[in-house]
C-alpha cells in the first residue's frame, strides 16, 4: 500500500522534474536516500564508497530522468539504476585494486597556499544505533493517538483517508496527528541533525 | 488554535505524504528541506532501512555537485530498431493467433460437420486432396491432435472417387503431415521476424 502511494507522488514529482523543477528531484533524493544507501551497503561495506556510489546513481537516475515512462514505479526504475552501480564500482574497483595514479583529483587538493584543502562540504555522519534508539524512545513517549497515527502512515502505510476511517475521525485530524508526532520526534532528534 | 506557520508545515507533511499533490511548483527552503530531511529519517528509522552509518547531508552535498557541474537531463531517445521490433512482434503474435484460430475454427467446423460430407464441402481455401479433404477431419481431444473422420465410407462418391482402407490410411497420414508441416512452417516463419 506505501508503495502505491508513493507511486502516485512519485509520478507527478518526475512529472515536475522532466518539466525542469530540480526542487522536485531534491524531494526525491530526500525521499529515497536512505532506501538506495541501503541497499548500497549490501555491496559494499565503506561507508565513503556508499556514498560515491549512491551519488553516482542519482546523478545517471537525474541525466535519464526523461527516459522515465512510468512503466515500472520510480523506485522500481532507481533500484536497478542504484544495482548496476554498485556492480560497475566493484568490478572497477577489482580491476584498480593495486594501482594508485597519483594525477587523480584524490591527490590535487593543494590550494593556492600550499594548503592540503577539501574539495567536497564536509558530510554530518550520524551512527543509525544511536538515531534508532532515541527515535524508539521517543516513539514511547507519545500520546498514544500520535503514536498510532505515525504508525499507520510510516510502518502500514495507510492513506489518510483510510487512517480517519479506522481511526473514526476526520482526515484533518488524521493530517494533525501525523504532523505533531513528526513535531515531537524531531525535537528529540535535533541534537543528531542539526545543522 | 493553530497558527498560519503550524499550518504550513502540516501542509508540508501531508504533501510529503502525497496528501496533498495540486502544487505547481515546488518551493524548497533550508527549514522545509531540515524538516523533510528529519521526517524522512524518521521513517526509514521505523521501517529498518538505515545503513549502519548515514550521511544526513547527502541530499544537500548531491544537489550542490548538480548545480555546480551544470548536470541535466538529457532529451529522450526514440530507438528506431526498439519501434519496429516491437511492432513486428506485435504483427507475429496477430499471425500466430490468427493461425491458432483457423485451425480451432476448422475443427470445430469438421467437430460439428454432418456425417454425410461430400468431397465438395470443405472450405476452398483450402481444398481436398484426393478425395481426403479437411472436412474429413475431426479434432481429437484425447489425442491432442487432427485425425480423420472414421466414417471414411460416408465419403461422396459423386466424383467417382473411392479408395480402399490401406489407401484412405495413407493420405490420412500424408495429410496429417501436410496440415502439421503447414501449420509449424507458417508459425515458425511469422515468429522468425522478431
Amino acid at each position: 500500500m506505501n508503495e502505491n502511494l508513493n507511486t502516485q507522488s512519485d509520478e507527478l514529482l518526475v512529472k515536475k522534474v522532466q518539466d525542469g523543477d530540480t526542487n522536485a528531484y531534491n524531494v526525491l533524493v530526500i525521499k529515497y536516500q536512505y532506501k538506495v544507501a541501503q541497499i548500497i551497503s549490501k555491496f559494499v561495506a565503506n561507508n565513503a564508497d556508499i556514498n560515491d556510489i549512491a551519488q553516482d546513481a542519482f546523478i545517471k537516475a537525474y541525466k535519464a530522468i526523461n527516459s522515465f515512462r512510468g512503466e515500472s514505479s520510480f523506485y522500481t526504475w532507481l533500484y536497478r539504476i542504484v544495482v548496476n552501480a554498485a556492480k560497475t564500482f566493484l568490478e572497477s574497483n577489482s580491476k584498480h585494486k593495486n594501482s594508485i595514479d597519483v594525477d587523480s583529483p584524490e591527490f590535487q587538493s593543494i590550494d593556492e597556499q600550499g594548503i592540503l584543502a577539501s574539495k567536497d562540504t564536509p558530510d554530518r555522519i550520524i551512527e543509525s544505533q544511536e538515531l534508532h534508539e532515541v527515535i524508539l524512545k521517543a516513539m514511547n513517549d507519545l500520546p498514544k493517538e500520535l503514536r498510532e497515527a505515525i504508525t499507520l502512515r510510516e510502518i502500514e502505510g495507510m492513506s489518510y483517508d483510510d487512517m480517519a476511517i479506522a481511526l473514526k475521525v476526520p482526515v484533518g485530524t488524521v493530517r494533525s496527528r501525523i504532523f505533531r508526532a513528526r513535531e515531537f520526534i524531531e525535537s528529540r532528534m535535533a541534537h543528531l541533525t542539526s545543522r | 488554535m493553530l497558527d498560519s506557520k503550524q499550518t504550513n508545515w502540516e501542509e508540508q507533511s501531508a504533501l510529503f505524504d502525497s496528501e496533498n499533490v495540486n502544487v505547481d511548483k515546488v518551493e524548497l527552503n533550508d527549514e522545509l528541506k531540515d524538516h523533510l530531511n528529519n521526517w524522512s529519517l524518521i521513517g526509514a528509522t521505523l521501517r529498518d532501512e538505515l545503513p549502519k552509518q548515514v550521511n544526513v547531508s547527502f541530499a544537500d552535498n548531491l544537489m550542490a555537485k548538480i548545480e555546480q557541474e551544470k548536470i541535466k537531463p538529457e532529451p529522450r531517445k526514440v530507438s528506431f530498431n526498439f519501434t519496429f521490433k516491437k511492432v513486428a512482434f506485435a504483427v507475429s503474435q496477430f499471425a500466430i493467433a490468427a493461425s491458432v484460430a483457423a485451425v480451432t475454427i476448422i475443427g470445430w467446423q469438421t467437430f460439428n460437420a454432418d456425417e454425410k460430407l461430400g468431397v465438395d464441402s470443405t472450405s476452398t481455401s483450402l481444398g481436398s486432396v484426393n478425395g481426403v479433404n479437411l472436412a474429413s477431419y475431426q479434432t481429437s481431444q484425447t489425442q491432442k491432435g487432427i485425425k480423420l473422420n472414421q466414417h471414411y465410407s460416408d465419403i461422396d462418391s459423386k466424383n467417382g472417387i473411392k479408395m480402399d482402407e490401406k489407401e484412405f490410411r495413407k493420405q490420412q497420414a500424408l495429410e496429417v503431415d501436410r496440415i502439421n508441416n503447414y501449420i509449424r512452417g507458417y508459425v515458425f516463419t511469422t515468429a522468425s521476424n522478431d
